[in-house]
């Protein structure tokens, strides 16, 4: 079977390479590395260069893989089919099981060598770019403890409201200020929603708390970071003073910013290590010291405060990034042989790359939290009832969104760009989900239908 | 699998084969409730007009198409089933080759995919490369192969197995004559060796030379079947062949027969076919221009195709 296998997928390869396939991609491949860094300006400093590296360089290079792995495995099966090459294979002792599997290895073992010829071609770039510009020290600090390292992300803890929503519905109920047209299940859900916006905004003279469990967090790799996304309620560029205290550890050390101007936008403070002691919870705490006026402060996005610490090197960091990256082409790679089983190579290249679209899209719309078509009501005019279209396009949405919620939010790049730890389990859960379910279900589809269809009815 | 001699390797059983459009609605019937058995160490014909349902027949056989109704078996079982096309060899009416590979790779891709060993595979692969005269052109690229070559090299791919049943649609055809005259020897020498062969054509010579049974299709239907020299035989008259007379005896002979039978008696020499005139012409030009060389289309069986091995 292994010399079956073995058979197949060198055929694959052989094909992509006397058609030229990889000599094209490489040249692409090379000229996006080369290209994107030079066309792309940042913000000037070595730290953006670098940034603008990874993140576009490695993520339009992926997407360029991406569109060729679909392309190239849509026209594995189907390009023999059209061409009747398939005959002769499919009358040997060649399952139909195997010979998915045979072109699918194929197009992985391709897939491999590009990806990795791309990750050391950007490796190479990166430090051979840090030495050629003379960048300062400290710039090469910056870089050095921003993002040619893993840092663990932590977030603060999830704060329970539901206490805090029973007790405010319970008011308005005695106060008989309960909205009558709404249900007290929306009722409850704007009130939570509220509090939660609450969470997010500081008033002048005002402070907000944050707690993060740091289980597992390591001090003796170095500085830990504070970051966070702020702006201001008049909003432009006007500054804000605000002050930081991180209180942390059992041994009650803490570390006081002091009253500091911030513009709107994403900042840094670096944290010493020795303020931490690891294990226990740290209290993170922000004070609006801007007294004496109405400019309240606004915590932007999700993910608006992060406490990072040093986990480990950017080279092992990297190629987990590139595994998980690996593992979305293998999914492209099974979707595109599946593809070309059921249908002609055109039909095949625009059924795989809709379905890849409406993949992306949906999980775009989850990803931010955008489902809006599931909410019904029209509160404006006293609710009104989905058509059957709405409903059937929700549970199609919704059935999508449940599919895709194990892989959603592993976005390895952008964690590389940002000297964030991609952590063992992403990539064990990308191996998995990706690497192995998703392509057996295609595969076990792919077999059954390559069994089914009459290949020699054209 | 162990099958007697007399046993029928390939049983066809009313097998009709519908071909329908995108919505499944009946589009030609290419067969219509055809039954062949043929058996071990046979040599079985399907002759018939373009579009007589031949090729889809054989189709059927090699599970490349499903049947409508009826049911096909090969050596016992269904032909989709992997263990049938372990002994199975296929030679397509286009060969089919994959064009960016060269004849020697292309060898050695079938190979692998009958799991065969690595010496089994280079030891085949030049036989069958000395046998179909392909040495030279073994390292160039199929696509750039005329279609005689082409079609050697799928001939050789279909025999890499050393298979107990060789399907063969439209073997020579593209073939120049002595390609030709190879083929049908080749067919012989492994009917010799009691493989069972299903040829498909519309050259009659062709499979009048090779084969023991025939099946004429007509639209989808049999509407001859038997054995070759029962079909052809002509009862109703006579050929005595003998060496050359005096005109005189012969004249006396042909009134004696003529007064006995009451019929007018034809007299003629017997001519040999064109295709053992031609091949006669090479072989001796052949061994004119480089004495001692092999003529052309008496290159020597595979090793492991030859009786005994």
């Amino acid at each position: 079977m292994f010399l079956k296998t073995l058979a197949i997928a060198s055929l694959t390869v052989r094909s992509a390479v006397r058609s030229r396939l990889l000599i094209c991609l490489l040249v692409i491949l090379f000229v996006v590395t080369l290209g994107i860094p030079l066309s792309v300006r940042g913000d000037g400093t070595a730290l953006s260069e670098v940034k603008i590296l990874l993140l576009y360089t490695l993520g339009t290079g992926s997407v360029i893989l991406g569109l060729a792995t679909l392309w190239a495995s849509c026209s594995a099966v189907s390009h023999e089919v059209e061409h009747k090459q398939i005959r002769t294979v499919v009358v040997k002792p060649v399952g139909p099981y195997l010979l998915w599997f045979g072109k699918w290895i194929g197009i992985v073992i391709l897939d491999a060598v590009l990806l990795l010829l791309m990750g050391l071609l950007t490796y190479a770039l990166l430090f051979m770019s840090l030495r050629s510009a003379g960048s300062e020290p400290e710039d090469l600090g910056t870089i050095n403890s921003q993002v040619l390292t893993a840092r663990r992300l932590f977030l603060p803890k999830e704060v329970d409201l539901s206490s805090e929503v029973h007790r405010t519905v319970d008011e308005l109920k005695r106060t008989g200020q309960m909205p009558e047209d709404v249900s007290e299940e929306e009722t409850m859900q704007l009130i939570y929603r509220r509090l939660r916006a609450r969470r997010t905004t500081v008033a002048p003279g005002a402070s907000l708390s944050w707690e993060f469990d740091t289980q597992g967090l390591n001090t003796s790799r170095g500085s830990l970071f504070l970051r966070y996304r702020i702006g201001s309620s008049i909003g432009g560029s006007r500054q804000i003073t605000g002050t930081w205290r991180v209180d942390a550890g059992k041994n009650g050390d803490s570390f006081n910013t002091g009253p500091i101007p911030m513009a709107d936008g994403r900042h840094l403070i670096e944290i010493p290590a020795s303020t931490i002691s690891p294990g226990g919870n740290v209290t993170v705490r922000f004070e609006n010291a801007a007294k004496g006026s109405s400019r309240t402060v606004i915590f932007h996005g999700d993910n608006h405060l992060e406490l990072l610490a040093p986990a480990g090197g950017f080279l092992l960091n990297m190629v987990r990034s590139l595994l998980v990256v690996f593992c979305y082409l293998v999914v492209l790679a099974a979707l595109g042989v599946t593809a070309g089983i059921l249908f002609s190579f055109p039909v095949a290249t625009f059924a795989a790359f809709s379905l890849s679209s409406i993949v992306l899209i949906v999980g775009f719309f989850a990803f931010s939290s955008s489902l809006t078509v599931c909410d019904h009501h029209d509160h404006d005019h006293g609710g009104g009832k989905a058509s059957v279209m709405e409903r059937v396009g929700e549970t199609m949405l919704e059935g999508l969104e449940m599919a895709l919620s194990p892989v959603r939010g592993i976005a390895p790049l952008g964690r590389l760009a940002d000297g964030v730890y991609v952590p063992l389990w992403t990539v064990v859960r990308a191996v998995l989900i990706l690497g192995v379910v998703c392509p057996g279900i295609l595969g076990l589809l792919g077999g059954y239908c390559m069994s089914r269809r009459e290949l020699a009815a054209n | 699998m162990n099958e007697k001699p007399d046993e029928s390797v390939v049983v066809i059983e009313n097998l009709t084969k519908v071909f329908k459009d995108f919505w499944r609605r009946p589009k030609v019937c290419a067969v219509d409730n055809i039954s062949i058995s043929i058996k071990r160490g046979e040599v079985f014909g399907l002759l018939g007009p373009n579009g007589s349902g031949k090729s889809t027949t054989i189709k059927v056989v090699l599970g490349l198409l499903h049947a409508t109704r009826g049911q096909v078996r090969v050596l016992g079982r269904v032909p989709t089933d992997v263990s049938v096309k372990e002994r199975l060899g296929y030679l397509p009416e286009e060969s089919h080759l994959y064009l960016y590979l060269t004849a020697r790779e292309t060898l050695d891709l079938y190979g692998k995919l009958f799991a065969l060993e690595k010496r089994i595979r280079k030891e085949r692969t030049e036989q069958l490369l000395e046998m179909l005269g392909l040495v030279d052109a073994a390292d160039r690229p199929v696509g750039e192969f005329s279609k005689g070559m082409a079609r050697r090299i799928g001939l050789a791919q279909a025999l890499i197995n050393d298979p107990d049943i060789v399907i063969l649609d439209e073997p020579t055809s593209g073939l120049d004559p002595v390609g030709c005259r190879q083929v049908k020897d080749l067919i012989l020498t492994l009917a010799g060796r009691g493989k069972t062969i299903l040829l498909c054509s519309h050259l009659l010579a062709d499979v009048e030379d090779v084969c023991d049974r025939i099946a004429i299709l007509y639209r989808g239907r049999i509407r001859a079947h038997g054995q070759v020299s029962d079909l052809l035989e002509e009862r109703d008259s006579l050929r005595v062949t003998m060496p050359a007379m005096p005109p005189g005896l012969t004249q006396e002979v042909l009134k004696l027969l003529k007064e006995k039978t009451g019929t007018e008696p034809a007299l003629d020499h017997p001519a040999m076919d064109l295709e053992t005139f031609f091949l006669d012409v090479l072989k001796e030009a052949s061994a004119r221009s480089e004495p001692g060389s092999r003529p052309a289309g008496e290159r020597s069986v595979a090793d492991y195709l030859r009786p005994g091995s």
